[in-house]
This record gives C-alpha cells, structure tokens and sequence, in this order.
C-alpha cells in the first residue's frame, strides 16, 4: 500500500481488494491482471483531468453531445456535429460559428464539443460575450493544459 | 471603465490570457453592443488568435448584423475577414427548446423570429 501510495496509483490503493478479487474470479493471467490494474488507474486520472480542466474552462454547465436532442432540431447535420467532435477543426486552429435564435442549443453544443477538445487535450476557455470585457477571465484563470 | 481598464493596460493582460487556450469559446455574441474599445480589442483578440488557436462564437445574430454588433461595419468586416477564412457556419433555425414545452401547453403560439442567413456553410 505504501508503495502504491509512493507512486501515486491512488485508483489501484483505493479498490485494490475489489480489483484483485476482480481479477481472481475472472481467472487473469498476471499480464491480464497488470493491464486490468493500470486501465483502471487511467481511467480515473482522464476522469479527474477532464473535470479539473472543465473547471479552468469555466463552463456555465455541463453539456455533452450524447445528450443534444437531434430530433428537435432537423436543420442540424448531425454528421457535421460528429465530424466538429473529431477537434480536428481546433488541429488546424480553424473558426466553428453557431447561429441561430436563443434556446436552439448552440450553447450546448458549444458546451459539448468544448468538453470534448479538453477530452483530446486541447486547453480550452469560455467566456459569455453576454458580460462586457472586463468581466471575462482575469489573467491568471487560465492553465495550459498538456500537463499529464 | 473601459478606458480606464485599458490605461493600466489590464485589458491587455486579459487579451493576452485570452489568446492561450487552444480554444476560445465565445457564447452569445450579439447580446450585448460592443463599446469601441472593446471592438477594437475584440479584432486584437482574433487576429492574434488567427491561424493559432481556435475560436467557437454562438450568436443569435446573422453575420450580416455583426456590423451593429461592433459598432463599427469597418471593424466588423475585419474581424468577419479572419474569422471566417477558415471556418464551419453552422446555421440552426427551428424553435426553442425552453419555449418548446410552453408552445405545446398552449401558453404560446408560433415560433419566433429566425435569422436572415439561412445557408449552412462550410467555406
């Protein structure tokens, strides 16, 4: 436990009986039994980054494309709204622009893809342009990301 | 204030603070008019961000009301310039999801207004 705790696998510390047990039932071999243990130690450090960097983005709320209603709105392409998830728009450093009246979901799709750009390490920040400038993210708020 | 903000150049921290991220999202452009020098900062911002990192806008504004946005047709087309040099426009029209349910109880009647531009463009 110690040396876990040395090494900062604090996932595997934490559940290391339920894993073990785990992986005895499932009759793993030791490299099986490996792999199962570090899985679930990144698993839990993307899940901590992501909500760490989300917080540093500073999103009004937590939205993801899973949850957008596609239906309800026939005009969006949703093989594009797939493809801008891809982050290969934010690669290339290009511009994404959502038009449209309020309450037609451009926020949670801002939201969304904003999640998912931090999900693929990008650094990402949100600011309301409904606030004048000087209310936007003082210097300081922001951190590169890139950091694991 | 503005100016103000802008004398102890902490309008200029910011701006570099916003140039950072790889992506910029900037929600409800449109809402509220932009001052001069706010306008002026706003086209610092995209040109130093133009080509680096990315920018996301969501507007209930068409882009053709982005002059009075900015108070400034000269200011708006120059920021548009960058912008959408290479760029995704995605243009939703339909109705309210907040006013979806109201609409349905009978508490409204049609649909509001929609936007000038209607093509989906990918240029």
């Amino acid at each position: 436990m110690a040396q876990l705790d040395r090494l900062k696998l604090t996932a595997i510390r934490d559940q290391l009986d339920t894993l073990l047990d785990e992986a005895a039932r499932s009759q793993m071999i030791l490299r099986e039994a490996l792999a199962f243990l570090v899985t679930h130690e990144i698993a839990r450090r993307d899940e901590r980054r992501i909500s760490m960097e989300g917080k540093i983005a500073r999103f009004p709320f937590v939205r993801e494309l899973d949850g957008f209603d596609f239906d309800a709105q026939p005009s969006l392409d949703q093989r594009q709204i797939r493809e801008l998830a891809t982050c290969r728009w934010i690669a290339h450093g290009d511009t994404v622009l959502f038009l449209g009246p309020p309450g037609t979901g451009k926020t949670h799709l801002a939201v969304a893809l904003g999640r998912e750009a931090i999900r693929q390490n990008h650094s990402v920040q949100f600011v309301t342009a409904a606030t004048p400038w000087r209310c936007w993210p003082r210097p300081m708020t922001t951190v590169h990301s890139k950091s694991n | 204030m503005l100016a103000k903000a802008n004398d102890d150049g902490s309008l200029e921290k910011q701006l570099t603070t916003l140039s950072r991220p790889k992506l910029l999202i900037i929600d409800e452009l449109g809402y509220l008019p932009f001052e001069a020098n706010a306008a002026h900062l706003f086209f610092q911002l995209v040109s130093q961000r133009y080509e680096r990192g990315s920018i996301l806008i969501t507007s209930n504004r068409s882009v053709g009301e982005w002059g009075s946005v900015f108070g400034d047709p000269v200011v708006a087309t120059a920021i548009l310039d960058r912008l959408l040099h290479h760029s995704t426009v995605i243009t939703i029209r339909g109705d309210s999801y907040r006013l979806r349910e109201k609409r349905r109880s009978g508490l409204l009647q049609k649909a509001g207004t929609t936007l000038g531009t209607n093509e989906t463009a990918k240029q």
